[in-house]
């Protein structure tokens, strides 16, 4: 606790106002911080002064969602913690360290990342010859005894490099042996596949994201493309194929946690890298791993993401006193600011019907309720919309022009996250606040517009959401359609 | 421009939905703008000054005020429970927390007449802050004063005894160790900003504590926390250059701050009333009615 002579603690309560007291109004505007500077400084300077308005600025401010640490009186420091030069040394010291581990570890990954990009170029490349070379000698179709025999070393070569070049290649280089190896590795993987094998030569060469993006559709086709060359070989009709087969194997791949999705559906390059939510290098070195070597054991590599993204996925939502949506990664130590707005997912803005007959839509919805959004944004706008509005508009109406959202409530449950607010606003995200869609509420054509006060989700599929107006929507289904009661 | 700029403010007010008219709304922004602009206002800053305003706030607290049915119910809805939750935090006992809620509804409700006419508190809000924090505010403001009232009475016997009812406040200290260690206290304290007096105020004399300050303030509490540190060293310094400047060597500068001022002869009680002088006796000795005792923060 730092110490003050008494004589200033004297002085200070002798000070007197010098202004007459704020109003209510402009305490609760500088405790919200919108006061413009000038008068902020004006109330600061009675604060300053006044005991009693400095009491009524605590007692005024609103629950908080962090717990309050006690004024305990710190330990005092020895002797040489105190040295202001000691401490930063110990701080640069650590940082040194950092950069140290970093700089070791990133060429190492550069390596990983080269060698594996490498794999992915050549192979296309320096099969076609080879193999039609191997092809001129020997018959293309894998022999019998490949699927079983083919397993890999400890360097990653495959077992089966010498079998291969003993039956098929006659006297080929040093250079295209590896190469050989390679077709025969995918051949091998193709009939594994169609064998319901599964070595690690085929799904460890897989990129988990790959297999993954796959299994929800979208990019899927893209990836696909890109894991192609390194599962099956481009040349020759007997690799392509493969190719379908290794498709088929990209479903199958062991599904990841809804973050790795939404990070790489972000980056849209298939490769990966640092997430939002700031992923640790641990699961990520592991993936590459899985990803760049081929002996990696698989079923290792996805068990240890799930333990971390339990803890990771965790974080805690909250509402500011001024109606922002806030969300905190270290169990409510920090907080930061979420704007609905900025990831806002654009044109999938749906209508939300109480009618269970109709599903919550993800595509573009049909004009007819397009015209109905449109009017209901044209109170609040003045705009007349057609009914042939395009994607891009139908985005622009659904997200209120110039306003930000005042959020009352906010309901979370793991990624799932339900946000309501003033004038019947309110937010969904699916992947714990990386994008958000706006989701109106409406029953017989009429939106609700009542402020939400309370979101509550017992379970995942039934939830339950109060407005101002003392309307009860209730859904079923983890919100795919509500219902008004 | 202006009527556009009416218009903007007029469709995000809601006002129909509070049972407002937009006359009415026209006129409330008039009078909030009044208060806040002077003759050196740009036109700018009176613009981002009604862009900044809770219209919708705005319209339902002056639709509250004006009795609008619909109004109140919406008012009900969003802040009674959210109001006796704060009264419970501040009062921190359910009785008094009740009662506090309950006196501030009859307020904003209007329960005086002037001229005919229903006085409600909720005319005075101005939309520059949430409602729900004025309501906060409001409610601390009626604590601090009941606080203030009730206090006089539960130490009344004790002042009789010393008289201090007879005496005419005094805000100067009776002695000092050292004038010019007053005087070069009064100068280091009057080098710091608003800000920084605040917090030293609020910590050591307020015993507020780092997460409290940080949450009045609006910034993290490892800030404080930095600040308090730094605050109290630059005092100290500031302090020692004064008293050197004042003719003192170094070692009497120090002593002379070690010096506790408390072990003189000082009346630390009159010190501490700060905004509030004491009072006759014969005005303590029945409990203070609404109006009587100028409450902290009216205008009147």
């Amino acid at each position: 606790m730092p110490e003050l002579p008494n004589i200033v603690r004297e002085r200070l309560k002798v000070s007197r106002p010098t202004a007459a007291h704020p109003d209510p109004d402009v305490l609760t505007a500088f405790a919200e911080r919108v006061l413009p500077e000038s008068e902020r400084a004006v109330v600061m300077e009675h604060l300053a002064r006044c005991h009693d308005c400095r009491d009524i600025l605590a007692l005024a401010l609103p629950a908080t969602v962090r717990v309050e640490t006690a004024r305990v009186p710190l330990p005092a420091r020895s002797g040489w913690l105190r040295a202001p030069v000691l401490r930063w040394g110990v701080v640069a010291a650590g940082f040194a360290v950092l950069v140290v581990t970093g700089i070791l570890e990133y060429p190492r990954y550069q390596i990983h990342g080269y060698s594996a990009d490498l794999r992915q170029e050549k192979a296309p490349v320096a099969i076609a010859p080879t193999v039609q070379a191997g092809r001129a000698s020997e018959p293309a179709k894998p022999t019998p005894g490949m699927p079983s025999a083919l397993a890999l070393s400890a360097n990653g070569v495959p077992a089966s490099v010498s079998r291969v070049d003993a039956g098929s290649v006659n006297g080929g280089s040093a250079g295209s042996t590896r190469e050989v190896a390679a077709s025969a590795v995918n051949e091998a993987g193709a009939h594994s596949a169609a064998s319901g094998l599964r070595g690690p030569q085929l799904t460890a060469g897989l990129p988990p994201r790959a297999g993954y993006v796959g299994a929800i559709g979208g990019p899927a086709k893209r990836n696909s493309q890109l894991s192609q060359p390194q599962v099956s070989s481009s040349a020759g009709a007997a690799e392509a194929q493969s190719q379908p087969v290794a498709a088929d194997r990209l479903d199958q791949a062991p599904s990841q946690p809804v973050q790795y999705e939404a990070k790489n559906q972000g980056q849209g390059t298939g490769q990966v890298g640092q997430s939002s939510l700031d992923q640790p290098s641990i699961r990520q070195s592991g993936e590459d791993r899985a990803f760049m070597d081929v002996t990696v054991d698989k079923a290792k590599a996805p068990a240890a993401a799930p333990a971390q993204q339990a803890t990771l996925l965790a974080p805690r939502w909250a509402i500011s006193p001024t109606g922002g949506l806030l969300r905190s990664f270290d169990q409510g130590r920090t907080w930061a600011g979420v704007d609905v707005k900025a990831t806002f997912a654009g044109a999938s803005q749906m209508v939300m019907a109480a009618n269970p007959s109709q599903k919550y839509q993800q595509s573009a919805p049909d004009s007819n309720q397009l015209q109905v959004q449109n009017q209901v944004q044209s109170q609040v706008q003045s705009q007349a919309e057609s009914k042939t509005v395009s994607k891009s508009r139908a985005a622009s109406a659904a997200a209120p022009v110039g306003s930000t959202p005042i959020f009352r409530a906010v309901s979370a449950a793991g990624t799932e996250i339900w946000a309501g607010g003033s004038a019947g606003v309110l937010y969904h995200s699916a992947d714990g606040g990386q994008q958000w869609t706006r989701v109106l509420l409406s029953a017989s054509g009429v939106f609700s517009t009542g402020d939400i006060v309370s979101i509550a989700f017992p379970d995942p599929q039934h939830g339950q959401i109060t407005t101002s107006t003392q309307e009860f929507w209730f859904t079923t289904d983890d919100g795919q359609t509500w219902q008004k009661r | 421009m202006v009527s556009e700029l009416v218009a903007e403010l007029h469709a995000k007010s809601g006002c129909e939905k509070v049972g407002l008219a937009r006359e009415d709304f026209v006129v409330i922004l008039c009078e909030v703008g009044g208060k806040f602009a002077t003759p050196a206002t740009s036109e700018t800053e009176l613009r981002s000054f009604f862009l900044a305003l809770r219209v919708d706030e705005l319209a339902l607290a002056r639709a509250c005020a004006a009795g609008s049915n619909p109004a109140w119910d919406i008012f009900l809805t969003r802040y009674r429970e959210k109001l006796y939750l704060s009264a419970l935090r501040v009062a921190r006992e359910d009785s008094a927390a009740r009662e506090l809620a309950d006196a501030l509804y009859a307020d904003l409700y209007g329960t005086t007449l002037r001229d005919g006419l229903r006085v409600s508190k909720l005319a005075s809000y101005t939309g520059r802050g949430s409602l729900e924090g004025w309501l906060r505010t409001v409610l601390a403001q009626e604590y601090v004063n009941r606080y203030r009232r009730t206090r006089r009475l539960v130490s009344l016997d004790e002042e009789s005894e010393e008289g201090v009812q007879f005496q005419a406040p005094d805000p100067e200290p009776v002695v000092a160790a050292d004038p010019r260690l007053e005087s070069a206290t009064d100068e280091a304290l009057a080098y710091l900003s608003g800000e920084d007096r605040m917090i030293l105020s609020a910590y050591f004399l307020d015993g507020r504590t780092l997460a409290e300050i940080a949450r009045m303030l609006g910034v993290h509490e490892s800030t404080i926390s930095r600040k308090l540190d730094k605050l109290a060293k630059s005092v100290r310094k500031q302090i020692l250059a004064g008293l050197s400047r004042r003719g003192m060597t170094r070692r009497q500068a120090e002593e002379a701050l070690q010096v506790d001022v408390r072990d003189l002869n000082l009346n630390i009680r009159r010190s501490l009333t700060q905004e509030s002088p004491a009072r006759p006796f014969s005005e303590k000795k029945v409990e203070a009615r609404a109006g009587e005792i100028p409450p902290v923060g009216s205008n009147s």
